[in-house]
């Protein structure tokens, strides 16, 4: 039976192709908690912009700094925010999302209209705006980002609260005297995981995308902790010298976002079927 | 009409199957059917039973995963069976038009009525103020108040009944040689099923065109058509002129079906009905009779061998309860 | 006419929301604004002085309407960086900032369009599949990174563009247009992958709806039917889609003109932030949140048109 669901999600093209995208970074990561090739901030000036070769397999950046170890230090960013970002919005969202469409009436249109509102706001600037009042830290940076991403979840909660919230098994829990909030959480919210998952991986794409661009305008990641994002915008400025140093930072951006919403694109096939 | 003798639709031997799972089944099978030029035909049975592909396939709008294997489909004269979108375009909405079960969506909503009305007309080269001069008088002959406000009217901004009625003017424009109804009441109001009955028998009369009315209400059919067919799971056990088979039902099947519509001669008694339901298509036996195992009257035999129609009159019945001798005396 | 009034009453409320929100997320900042512009070790007096003419001593609904009311009459306040009128700051970057928007949602339309048509048309061929995965990667290469990818090959390596700097319209159109092209492509290249998507969903769902049947039973060829009855149709939940895009287009031009160097209000509001220019910061939100709003409203009005149940249903 188990066997036969992991053939359904492998056989889906784009759920494994977007797999094996996210799990090469992510063993890249997880391999360098224990090796890394060289001390990713140990500058050295003599080094500096050394295309790749076999002692640095990804080249050094303008402060001679091994690009591979940066790599990798760096995923951890991406992945650590993309994480918090789907733990905090998708909370937040599916909460309000979840209220909207269980109560409906007035708390429904109040909040929908706050989410609609949100919606029409871009979202970085709205993540610059946070940033500039509270200043620029990891924290804040999760802070922006699980904002942008609660509009997504609270609309795919508030259709899917609304969808069960009189069927059969919640008017039978209801008569059994359980109370809204158990009603809520453990007969219907187990019913929208399905969506959930497909959600939350676009967020997480969408976070991982967000923060690369915050911290391009140096506007998130602070050096000299590498992040992605900052690695483009050195690398931008070294595009004359070192023309291949881009490609590194703007591959692996795209294939950790175009992996997760391969990977939320296969879920959402599986799951029509 | 002079000539009453010419078909405008003939079915012959005509089989339907559905690929399920790699294995091939019969949705319709050996169904024979035809309807002469200014007729009202019935073709009635319970939903699952094949009619509204039968229909589908007569306008060459069969669903893709549907295969047609064995028989041919004549339209006005000409051989439909092999014929292409291409082919079908030449005489879909001229000669062979259809009007569908579901007026609140058969109809593009972001289009005027009228238009689409004389749309059907434009499209046979039909200038554009005649067209729309065309439109306005068969809004007019389907009995709609105002027929130049109604032709501005967008879909959603007009009833059930009168959406059915705009599906009428649309499909009789050509004035085509067969209509094909595809239960074209069903989801109407039963206030206004009757008047938009009336209303397919009038306009076609006028525009002399014959109907075919797909059915699952022995009722709608008893005072409109003149032929009915009676089909059970993709086959017809029995058919003839309309009066007789409402007055002498003969198979067991047919015979049910009369037992389940409400009558006041029945009042005070519980209404009847036929057990089971029609069985689905992977489940339907290759050999026998299909409806053996609802029949009352069901034989040994009746789950052994298919049986044969067998002709007496103006009608054809398939059972084996009957052989040419009991029928005629 | 009942629905377009309930609209700019639904718009009026949301810009009036939107203004309270940036109000308030600008009151709860930590310490004392005052105090930041002149320093730590400031004369007292002078601190008290400034926050007199700031308004700061006065309630925050007070506040609140004080700061509309000279929002609405165009006055957003002092920059203390520039030491200018916000409004002026605004209004000067606001041609690039906006041409770069038209030209990137045309670019848009004009690609995703015909892409999302062609797509949806040709679903069972090969070409499709490839067209379908490059979307794909449309939409998960993030502007920025296009940008720089974009810059790469035709600046550096092939030479045919210029990688910064801005010709402004008036001094050179076709300087201008060269200019743009990169930045606008950029945005267009993700925008218009998500419209074709939706663009190729929306068809694929009216193609199986009932009235097509009546179409086809009419004897329509195909392509009268994709072209009278079913495009228009699918257009309409893609303008939803296209509002959306507005505001993501807005807020992807912020960072691409820092990657192309473009002075426009996305430069200005990077360089409000790293600086702290606190009534530039908020005056660029209202501002830009403003645009946003208004161009949802262009969108719900360009809704009643297209669809003719929207003004009589609700």
């Amino acid at each position: 039976m188990k066997q036969n669901r992991l053939k359904k999600y492998l056989s889906n093209r784009n759920f494994t192709l977007g797999l094996i995208m996210v799990s090469i970074l992510f063993l890249l990561m997880v391999v360098g908690f224990f090796y890394l090739p060289a001390d990713p901030n140990k500058i050295d000036v003599m080094k500096e912009l050394l295309p790749p070769s076999r002692e640095n397999l990804l080249g050094t950046d303008q402060l001679g700094r091994d690009i591979l170890s940066r790599v990798m230090v760096g995923s951890r960013i991406s992945f650590f925010i993309g994480f918090c970002v789907v733990i905090c919005g998708g909370l937040l969202g599916c909460t309000l999302g979840g209220a909207a469409g269980y109560y409906g009436g007035k708390i429904d249109s109040v909040i929908t209209k706050l989410i609609d509102t949100q919606m029409a706001f871009p979202g970085v600037l709205l993540a610059l705006m946070l940033i500039a009042v509270f200043g620029n830290s990891v924290q804040n940076l999760i802070l922006a980002l699980s904002v942008m991403s609660v509009p997504r979840f609270a609309r795919m909660s508030r259709s899917g609260f609304l969808k069960y919230r009189n069927s059969e098994f919640v008017k039978a829990a209801k008569v059994k005297g359980a109370s809204d909030l158990r009603i809520m959480i453990l007969h219907i919210f187990p019913n929208l995981l399905q969506e959930l998952s497909v959600t939350a991986t676009l967020s997480f794409s969408g976070a991982i995308m967000s923060e690369a661009g915050l911290s391009y305008l140096s506007l998130g990641i602070q050096p000299p902790t590498p992040s992605f994002g900052k690695m483009l915008s050195e690398a931008q400025n070294t595009i004359l010298t070192a023309g291949w140093y881009v490609v590194i930072p703007a591959a692996l951006i795209t294939m950790l976002v175009l992996g997760f919403n391969l990977i939320s694109d296969g879920l959402n096939e599986i799951y029509r079927h | 009409m002079n000539n009453t003798t010419k078909t405008v639709l003939k079915i012959d031997n005509l089989s339907i199957c559905f690929d399920i799972n790699g294995k091939k089944c019969h949705a319709i099978r050996d169904l024979n059917l035809t309807v002469n030029a200014g007729e009202l035909v019935a073709l009635v049975g319970e939903s699952g039973c094949g009619k509204t592909l039968c229909a589908s396939f007569s306008m060459g709008l069969g669903p893709q995963t549907a295969s047609l294997e064995a028989g041919s489909i004549l339209v006005n004269g000409q051989d439909m069976t092999q014929a292409d979108d291409a082919a079908w375009n030449t005489i879909r909405g001229k000669d062979v038009s259809m009007i569908f079960q579901e007026p609140m969506t058969s109809l593009n909503p972001l289009m005027k009525v009228g238009r689409q009305i004389a749309e059907n007309a434009l499209n046979r080269g039909v200038p554009k103020a005649e067209a729309k001069n065309k439109a306005l008088e068969m809004i007019r002959l389907a009995g709609l108040p105002d027929a130049n406000r109604i032709y501005n009217c967008y879909p959603h901004q007009l009833s059930g009944g009168q959406r059915q009625r705009i599906m009428i003017c649309l499909a009789l424009i050509n004035q085509p040689k067969l209509l094909i109804a595809d239960e074209p009441t069903t989801a109407l109001d039963v206030t206004i099923q009757a008047q938009v009955l009336e209303i397919i028998r009038e306009m076609c009369t006028k525009t002399g065109t014959a109907v075919l009315i797909i059915t699952h209400d022995l009722g709608v059919v008893s005072h409109l058509c003149d032929r009915t067919y009676v089909m059970y799971a993709g086959s017809i056990v029995e058919s003839g002129p309309t009066a007789q088979i409402i007055q002498h039902p003969k198979h067991p099947y047919t015979k049910g079906l009369l037992a389940c519509l409400p009558d006041i001669s029945k009042k005070g008694q519980r209404l009847e009905n036929i057990k089971h339901s029609v069985p689905p298509l992977e489940k339907r036996p290759e050999v026998g009779c299909i409806y053996a195992n609802r029949c009352n009257e069901c034989m040994d035999c009746c789950t052994q061998i298919t049986p044969q129609r067998i002709a007496f009159g103006q009608r054809e019945i398939a059972c084996h309860k009957y052989t040419l001798d009991n029928l005629e005396e | 006419m009942k629905y377009y009034l309930k609209k700019i009453l639904g718009f009026i409320f949301t810009i009036l929301l939107v203004s309270i929100i940036t109000f308030v997320v600008f009151q709860i900042l930590p310490g004392d604004p005052a105090q930041i512009i002149l320093g730590v070790d400031a004369d007292p007096a002078q601190i008290e002085n400034l926050r007199a003419t700031m308004n700061l001593d006065k309630g925050y609904v007070e506040r609140y309407l004080i700061w509309l009311t000279n929002a609405l009459k165009g006055d957003l306040g002092v920059s203390y960086r520039y030491s200018r009128a916000v409004s002026e700051l605004i209004s000067e970057s606001f041609f690039v900032t906006s041409s770069l928007a038209v030209y990137s949602i045309a670019l848009t339309i004009l690609i995703g369009l015909p892409l999302g048509i062609f797509i949806a048309k040709n679903s069972k061929k090969k070409i499709t599949t490839g067209i379908s995965m490059l979307s794909q990667l449309g939409i998960s290469v993030p502007s920025f990174c296009m940008g720089i990818v974009l810059i790469s090959i035709f600046s550096v390596n092939l030479g045919w563009f210029d990688s910064i700097g801005y010709i402004p319209a008036s001094e050179s159109l076709t300087g201008w247009f060269k200019t743009m092209f990169l930045p606008s492509l950029s945005i267009a290249f993700g925008s218009s992958a998500v419209l074709a998507r939706y663009i190729r969903v929306s068809i694929a769902n009216q193609q199986k709806q009932d009235y097509v049947r009546t179409a086809k039973s009419k004897g329509l060829s195909e392509k009268i039917i994709m072209n009278q009855h079913i495009l228009r149709n699918s257009l309409i939940p893609v303008i939803t889609i296209l509002g959306m895009l507005v505001a993501d287009i807005l807020g992807g031009s912020i960072i691409i003109e820092n990657v192309f160097s473009l002075p426009g209000i996305g430069k200005l509001i990077s360089t409000s932030i790293t600086t702290r220019d606190l009534p530039l910061i908020q005056g660029l939100t209202v501002y830009l949140a403003g645009i946003v709003v208004i161009c949802n409203f262009g969108v719900d009005i360009l809704y009643s048109i297209i669809d003719p149940r929207i003004k009589t249903k609700r």
